[in-house]
């Protein structure tokens, strides 16, 4: 039961952030209810959020406040985890991701995930991009080749490592190494990316460059990036979502676009965070 | 609506496939022991039950032949044998751990280490064979006969030896090094480090060891059948030849019959029943935190 | 100053436990020294390719060589996909049964630990009559895989337990099936442990004997095929020692054989393990 969708058909707007002042776009992924929890350890409790198509999304937050729970029930990764429990709905265009029925291996090629560390595989380079595309059905060598190239292109990796495709891929320095891993994630064609603090283990010089990276990807894809550096976010995105942590658990406090977050803050929280007094 | 979602999902049919086939191998893995047990419980009811387990410990003696079917000196001849040899290669195991972990100049440490592995693998016809040919006659030369306890005794603590160095100089490696660092900054030398530090902390790892040495020596068949004289009695002194358990089911096994074979079985499920006690004591002992 | 007492402690207990040492390094060389020198004599060409005449006594182990070879090559033959298929179970797979995969590991301990004959016994009553093997090789080699398969699984489940976790993440993320995971990524890289565990049950495997006494036999001539009876080289040990008088020397020679094999067999997983810290890239 293949479920391709198209563009999503408009929704009236959600009203969980503040409303927003220009744009009414239709929310491209939006989450109702949604709580996460690992055995008896409840991790997120109810956040319902709306994420537009196109743009940046940033979740910010302390450490535990379940922003890195949340990105993973996006593309059920959450599946993996031993017994772990979502809750809720969440929509991606037409398609309802918690579903049971859902397919999801087609789902993570249209939503992609890069981590927090930097994590090619054992493989030589143009086997790391290689080896998604044939696994999803792709053989053709001369298409495969045209991809990689394409794809190395448009992460700014091509020129550097264009002579030595067949070397080890672990052998590249951090910030070479997460934007292969990015250009690995682009080479299915997704419509959404997931990263989970995608410059926090790479040094200065490395991260600029990949925020570049991220930044240029903007029109094309809608990204939903969780990080702790505000002032990347304040650089980078277009809408911000602050978690928190209460008691043992976390949950959303506020969304709205960057602006708006941060010279006019709804909640006293997000101000104390913004002003670094909190977290 | 709660999707419970600890199903690792996977449309895929390939996935579902593979994942059959791998509880199909855990299962043909996991039941061998089931099989094991079942097989040895099966045969050995009709000795049970036609001799009573009582006669396996009143008979005069182990002699089948003459319906006589006391188990006692040959259960009595494996413990002495597997006692003797933990008490006496646990020592000398643990000096042999401690040098090659703590004492040794690094290189010889590797080469030393990388030698006693290989002695770890040396077959026990190997031993059995040294044993008969070389210790026996060397003992009967001091007292006869040679092929006795003490000789079996000698035989099994050179054959757990490797094992109890190899896994006490695991456990002893494992131990944090910044016990050792506070240690030498309290000023304590390298012997009360030793004892005062180093093996608490690795007590749990070194009663694992001990007690895995003693599982390979109750189980002990080749060596102990070529070096123990093998005669059924309860031994007055070191030098009574005796049998051991997996001597006695080796031996008699291919000319045994109905009771007889049965009986030896019944031995079987005794052996069975140690073994198992002694390995669930051990994984135990190995999971005990180290509290210093 | 205070020292003194445990600057004499100290050098004590250096003195015993180096003592030990050399002395147990002496009883061994003892042992090891005394294979060598009465085997080497027997160990010639002739010796290793033609058959046992006289009971053993004259002769060679030739098809005593084959049998043992072609037992090991049914046993690791079982132990490979069964001790694959279990390791990754357990350490891939068994999170929404932990009881039961904590189940099939506790058996697989108390397994490890079930002495030989018992095992001599068990392939005995099952696989030789129950399954009507007789004694074969087959039913041999399948015994000794009962035996191997705990050192295969537990070295294996380890090789697999120390990949990284992002390996599955990732490769999750990226839409790919279990099933290509496991095959284009998480065996070549566990292949080290693999190998290790594979090596170690053949070492255990080659110095079987209890098991093999009752199963795969104890005649002497070329196995015909693997439905028929063969004579593994520790067998031939122990029945040249205890049964065939003025069998010893053959005895030392084929023991000698029998260690050097295990020698080579241990330096290839010696070998391995330091190709394992080296190993970076897994070819396409």
């Amino acid at each position: 039961m293949s479920q391709q969708s198209a563009l999503p058909t408009p929704i009236p707007f959600e009203s969980q952030a503040a409303p927003l002042p220009t744009l009414m776009s239709a929310p491209f992924i939006s989450t109702d209810n949604v709580s996460v929890r690992y055995g008896s350890h409840q991790a997120l409790e109810d956040v319902s959020l709306s994420i537009r198509q196109g743009g940046i999304t940033a979740l910010v937050g302390p450490s535990g406040s379940g922003k890195t729970s949340f990105l993973t029930c996006l593309n059920r990764l959450t599946d993996l985890v031993p017994n772990c429990q979502v809750t809720g709905t969440i929509r991606f265009g037409n398609v309802d991701i918690l579903s049971p029925h859902t397919e999801v291996l087609p789902l993570r090629r249209r939503i992609g995930m890069i981590f927090q560390k930097p994590n090619p595989f054992p493989f030589s380079i143009r086997r790391n991009l290689a080896f998604p595309l044939k696994e999803h059905g792709i053989r053709d060598t001369a298409t495969i080749e045209t991809f990689i190239q394409q794809t190395l292109t448009r992460v700014g990796l091509w020129e550097e490592v264009r002579d030595r495709l067949d070397s080890p891929a672990q052998a590249l320095s951090g910030g070479q190494q997460q934007r292969l891993c990015i250009a690995r994630a682009l080479i299915l064609s997704p419509e959404v990316l997931l990263m989970d603090e995608p410059c926090s283990a790479l040094d200065p010089l490395s991260s600029g460059v990949v925020e570049d990276l991220i930044t240029s990807l903007r029109n094309r894809y809608t990204i939903i990036m969780v990080t702790h550096n505000l002032a990347q976010a304040r650089r980078i995105a277009d809408q911000v979502a602050l978690f928190w942590i209460q008691g043992q658990t976390g949950t959303l406090i506020e969304t709205q676009p960057t602006r708006d977050f941060f010279t006019r803050p709804q909640h006293i929280l997000t101000k104390e965070y913004i002003d670094g007094v909190r977290g | 609506m709660i999707w419970s979602l600890n199903i690792i999902s996977s449309p895929l049919h390939r996935d579902q496939l593979l994942r059959w086939a791998l509880w199909g191998c855990a299962s043909m893995a996991g039941l061998i022991l089931v099989f094991i047990v079942m097989f040895l419980v099966l045969e050995s009811i009709p000795a049970l039950r036609h001799l009573g387990a009582s006669r396996f410990m009143l008979d005069s003696s182990w002699h089948p032949v003459e319906d006589s079917f006391n188990l006692l000196p040959i259960i009595m001849g494996t413990l002495l044998a597997t006692v003797g040899a933990i008490l006496l290669a646990g020592p000398l195991g643990f000096c042999s751990a401690l040098f090659c972990e703590w004492y040794a100049p690094p290189r010889f440490s590797s080469l030393y280490s990388r030698f006693i592995e290989l002695l770890a693998g040396i077959p026990s016809v190997v031993f059995g064979l040294w044993g008969l040919v070389v210790l026996v006659p060397l003992i009967n030369h001091w007292h006869p006969p040679g092929a006795s306890l003490l000789t079996g005794i000698l035989i099994l603590a050179l054959m757990i030896l490797p094992t109890i160095s190899l896994l006490a100089q695991s456990s002893l490696a494992q131990v944090p090094t910044e016990y050792i660092r506070g240690a030498a900054a309290l000023g304590l030398g390298r012997w009360a480090t030793l004892r005062r530090v180093i093996i608490p902390a690795a007590k749990s790892g070194l009663w694992t060891a001990a007690l895995l040495a003693t599982v390979r020596a109750l189980g002990e068949t080749m060596a102990v059948l070529m070096v123990c004289g093998n005669v059924v009695q309860m031994p007055s002194s070191v030098f009574n030849p005796i049998r051991t358990l997996t001597a006695n089911m080796a031996l008699e096994m291919s000319y045994a019959a109905d009771d007889h074979r049965s009986a030896l079985f019944v031995s079987g499920v005794v052996l069975l029943l140690m073994v198992s006690i002694l390995v669930m004591t051990a994984t135990w002992t190995s999971r005990t935190p180290r509290h210093v | 100053m205070s020292n003194h007492p445990q600057a004499i402690q100290d050098v004590f207990a250096k003195g015993i436990t180096c003592s030990v040492a050399i002395f147990l390094m002496c009883v061994f060389f003892w042992l090891l020294g005394d294979i060598a020198l009465h085997g080497l004599s027997g160990l010639t060409w002739e010796f290793l390719t033609t058959s046992p005449m006289n009971a053993g006594r004259e002769g060679g182990i030739g098809p005593i060589l084959v049998s043992t070879l072609l037992i090991l090559l049914v046993c690791m033959t079982a132990v490979l996909p069964i001790g694959l298929g279990t390791a990754i179970l357990l350490s891939e797979f068994s999170h929404q049964f932990e009881w039961a995969g904590n189940l099939i590991r506790r058996s697989l301990d108390v397994l490890a630990g079930v002495p030989s004959i018992v095992f001599g016994l068990f392939g005995n009553a099952f696989f030789c009559v129950t399954l009507g093997l007789g004694f074969s090789i087959v039913s041999g080699g399948l015994t000794l895989a009962c035996m191997v398969l705990p050192i295969f699984i537990r070295s294996t489940e380890e090789g697999f337990r120390g990949l990284p976790a992002d390996y599955r993440f990732s490769t999750a993320a990226l839409g790919l099936s279990q099933t290509s995971t496991l095959v284009s990524l998480l065996i070549p890289a566990a292949m080290p442990a693999l190998l290790a565990g594979f090596i170690l049950g053949l070492g255990r495997a080659i110095a079987e004997t209890a098991a093999l006494i009752f199963t795969s036999g104890y005649v002497d001539r070329m196995p015909a095929s693997l439905w028929d009876s063969g004579r593994a080289l520790s067998i031939h040990i122990y029945d040249l020692s205890m049964n065939v008088p003025g069998g010893d020397t053959n005895a030392y020679a084929s023991a000698l054989v029998l260690v050097t094999l295990l020698f080579m067999i241990n330096a290839g997983a010696q070998a391995i393990g330091h190709r394992w810290s080296s190993k970076k890239v897994i070819a396409a």
